[in-house]
């Protein structure tokens, strides 16, 4: 290819070529720099909550006037017996916190027992308490060990019995050797017997950026009957296919036990996963719509201008066909040029995305990873060649008798 | 002269139609999409109580101690015990402590079924404080909240729901089972951000609006639970351990005369907190943080750093937009060289062919500029299941947005055309003429 005469047309009209060149490096400037964050939201919206979403429907229930802590006890013994009688409903338990539902207790575990005095780093988890029926009524899996006896979640008092069951991100990050199982581990000064490993189970808001993906995955179950005194949330499970009846159902039941209940985010499963996620959405949304738009901008300016040179290199074009030049040559030609002027913005992208990565990633933006390095270099590269296709076979059509007029 | 130039380059924007298009289209696009973003970045990170602002306080107080910090500050509410002591040193000129609270409502008629209400526990000061106004009634007083009065203000709806008859003020409720005076009916108020509680990790900013609200001592007294997050070092306590713990559930708002009263409120705190620690309370020294309301909800991230990010990301794809317009009007007129030199051979002044060269720009900035507004108004309504409830009636178009949109529609392609009409107006006058 005659690069040499490449360089020499574009030295002559050199603005349309810089200004196409630095367009081509933005584009892929930005476009690489938001790839991650798109990607570490579909990540987070994909991520597992180990609850069986499409069977599982939850509620928060509160209670009119304000019962004693017995009373509330019996009164969600009462409910739960209700809901486990509805038709289609497999399990039902009460608990402290609801996974994406933005409802939950927080808390710090660590390996040995806290004193809040001292400095380092502790790990951040979800806490969840949960009875002999929670396992089943979120349809979770367990992993290793087992859950809790109905005996051990009876025990009244959040603090339990001195057993835990972990989720299994938990488990590996605190026992990296996988000797979990049968060890200890503390939330303050309360130690608690790991008897049992789930293969996942979700914090409230996993959807939060501040929260690493993985962290929201940390959880530590204590056995308890939750039993609060004005509000409560129930986790029901029902038979596959049976979700809306048995909801349905349900809330009928609940109300005619005692009419006196205000029944609030009666929700299915999937709706929480809908609610939870919308602003992950939402950011999705705006960055996917504005990058498609822009690598259409920039296809759509690169074909602009390559038709507006073949327009104005017709002569040209004409006495290379007239002195034996091919139409391959010609399409060759005007793919060559936009090679160089695309090339040299996607050299300058690089930089220029590195240098924008390096600040932004203050900004909570993922680093660059090599492999959309790559296939943003060639994914510009390629639509460049695209954009260039149509105006330079325009050309390669041209008769050579165009080099007999002036122009 | 000017009915001249716009007929010529109206003229010549349908010879170009393509290419015109291309620079309308892209022009409009690039607004539209910055504008969205923009528009939705304005509605978060607006100063819901612009007036008074800076002299609306929030202490913050490290009372979890060095383990517990996130990334080194204090928790983001305070411990029941904290705000008591605030409220009893009595250091604004107005305070308030709250908490959310989520009570079930009935009135006298024993069918009706209860109706949820989401509010707020607070003291008498928060009214006054944020200008909550008043459709009838009053707040209660100082002496109420020592007195623990049973005494409610309803927000409007919830008032009318409650009492169809319309009078509410005087009426007596029942919330958890025990009889209150309704003694106040606020007006529509709902500040977005819900800056005096956006929740444990601003989540809450954009919450559910307050549509009752009561004494906070009298909540307390009567175990009314909170609605929103506890933090805690130690689970399972009882009551008075509770109110004695450093849990923390709660938040505090002071108000003082001016900006220069922040730092004496800083001195405070700082003493505050250092009397703890010498009574023996933190075995630390304590981290203590004093923030104004644009501060808070900067520090909280209320508008996401993402979306900050998000908006530049829409510039960058203006800048993008513009770039693209301006190589493609320079191709444009550089194409037209012969038609200029014509007209130059004719008489035309340079001035005139730079004048016109403008003119052509400026066209093409206003039906960019109108297309972009159209867009930025679609990509609003695309993105209206997108935000947060509380702030859908502000993520419209905006008057402002507008005009900034149409603003910079002008002034860029004017500035993208100047290059190209002054080279336009150096054509050389008959160099040219041969080649037509």
């Amino acid at each position: 290819m005659d690069f040499a005469s490449i360089f020499a047309s574009l030295r002559r009209s050199a603005l349309g070529p810089v200004l196409i060149g630095l367009q081509v490096a933005l584009t892929l400037a930005i476009l690489l720099n938001v790839a991650g964050i798109v990607q570490q939201h579909v990540q987070r919206m994909r991520s597992t909550s180990g609850v069986d979403e499409a069977n599982v429907f939850t509620l928060l229930n509160r209670w009119v006037g304000a019962p004693s802590p017995e009373q509330a006890r019996s009164l969600v013994a009462r409910d739960l017996a209700v809901l486990r009688a509805t038709p289609g409903v497999l399990a039902a338990a009460s608990t402290n916190g609801v996974p994406l539902a933005h409802r939950g207790w927080g808390t710090h575990v660590d390996t040995k027992a806290v004193d809040p005095a001292s400095q380092g780093d502790l790990t951040r988890a979800q806490f969840y308490v949960l009875d002999e029926q929670g396992l089943e009524a979120l349809g979770l899996h367990l992993r290793q060990g087992r859950w809790f006896t109905p005996s051990e979640a009876a025990s009244p008092g959040q603090n339990g019995t001195g057993l835990a069951v972990l989720s299994r991100a938990l488990a590996d990050h605190l026992f990296p050797r996988g000797d979990a199982l049968g060890n200890v581990v503390y939330t303050s000064s309360t130690g608690m017997t790991v008897v049992g490993i789930i293969d996942a189970l979700q914090a409230s808001s996993p959807g939060d950026p501040d929260l690493p993906l993985e962290v929201a995955q940390y959880s530590i179950v204590i056995p308890g009957r939750m039993a609060q005194q004005v509000l409560n949330n129930y986790i029901v499970r029902t038979r596959p296919g049976t979700l809306q009846a048995a909801m349905k159902e349900a809330d009928r039941r609940l109300r005619e036990a005692d009419p006196q209940r205000v029944i609030s985010e009666f929700k299915t499963f999937g709706e929480t996963r809908q609610e939870s996620y919308r602003a992950n959405r939402a950011l999705t949304a705006i960055l996917v719509t504005v990058n498609l738009l822009l690598i259409v901008i920039t296809a759509l300016g690169v074909a602009g201008l390559a038709s507006y040179w073949v327009a104005q290199r017709q002569r040209m074009i004409g006495v290379r066909r007239a002195l034996g030049a091919t139409r391959f040559d010609i399409l060759a030609y005007f793919h060559a040029e936009n090679l160089v002027i695309v090339g040299t913005g996607i050299l300058l992208g690089l930089g220029l995305a590195i240098a924008l990565n390096t600040q932004l990633v203050k900004a909570g933006v993922p680093r660059i990873e090599t492999a959309y390095l790559w296939s943003g270099v060639l994914g510009i590269a390629l639509t460049g060649q695209l954009a260039v296709l149509l105006p330079a076979m325009r050309a390669a059509r041209l008769p050579p008798a165009l080099a007999t007029r002036s122009g | 002269m000017s009915g001249y130039f716009l007929q010529l380059a109206l003229q010549n924007l349908k010879r170009h139609v393509w290419l015109t298009a291309l620079i309308v289209l892209a022009i409009s696009l690039g607004l539209g999409s910055s504008m969205t973003v923009y528009s939705v970045l304005r509605a978060m990170s607006a100063d819901p109580i612009p007036w008074k602002s800076d002299r609306l306080l929030t202490p913050q107080i490290d009372n979890f101690g060095p383990q517990n910090r996130r990334n080194g500050e204090p928790p983001v509410m305070l411990s029941y015990r904290d705000v008591q002591a605030f409220k009893r040193d009595h250091r604004g000129i107005r305070q308030a402590g709250m908490y959310e609270i989520g009570v079930s409502v009935t009135t006298g008629d024993a069918q009706a079924a209860p109706v949820a209400a989401f509010g707020r526990a607070t003291h008498a000061d928060f009214f006054a404080m944020f200008d909550v106004p008043f459709l009838a009634g009053r707040p209660w007083s100082a002496a109420e909240d020592d007195a623990r009065a049973s005494v409610v203000v309803l927000g409007r709806a919830l008032a009318a729901q409650l009492f169809p008859s319309g009078k509410a003020v005087g009426e007596t409720l029942r919330v958890e089972g025990r009889d209150y005076r309704v003694v106040g009916v606020v007006g529509d108020w709902e500040p977005a951000p819900r800056f005096y509680d956006v929740g444990f990790n601003g989540g809450d900013a954009y919450g559910q609006p307050s549509s009752l609200y009561m004494p906070f001592d009298t909540a307390v007294e009567r175990e009314i639970p909170t609605n929103a997050s506890i933090s805690c070092l130690v689970f399972g306590l009882n009551r008075a351990a509770f109110l004695a713990s450093e849990c923390v559930w709660t938040q505090y708002w002071l108000e003082v005369a001016g900006p220069a009263d922040v730092a004496r409120i800083r001195d405070y705190l700082q003493a505050y907190a250092t009397e703890q620690q010498r009574s023996g309370r933190f075995t630390w020294s304590p981290v203590t943080r004093v923030y104004n309301v644009r501060e808070w909800l900067d520090y909280m991230k209320v508008a996401p750093d993402q979306l900050r990010v998000a908006t530049w990301v829409a510039i960058g794809f203006l800048i993008v937009c513009l770039v693209n317009s301006m190589a493609l009007m320079l191709a444009r007129s550089s194409r037209r060289a012969a038609e200029y030199s014509l007209r130059r051979a004719l008489g035309a002044s340079r001035r005139n062919l730079f004048l016109q060269g403008l003119w052509e720009a400026l066209l093409v900035g206003v039906v960019g500029g109108a297309v972009g507004l159209l867009l930025t108004w679609a990509g609003l309504v695309a993105l209206r299941d997108l935000v947060p409830p509380a702030i859908k009636s502000t993520t419209t178009l905006q008057p402002a947005v507008a005009a900034l949109t149409a603003l910079l529609s002008v002034a860029v392609t004017v500035l993208a055309g100047l290059y190209p009409a002054w080279r336009a107006s150096r054509t050389a006058g008959a160099l040219r003429l041969k080649s037509l």
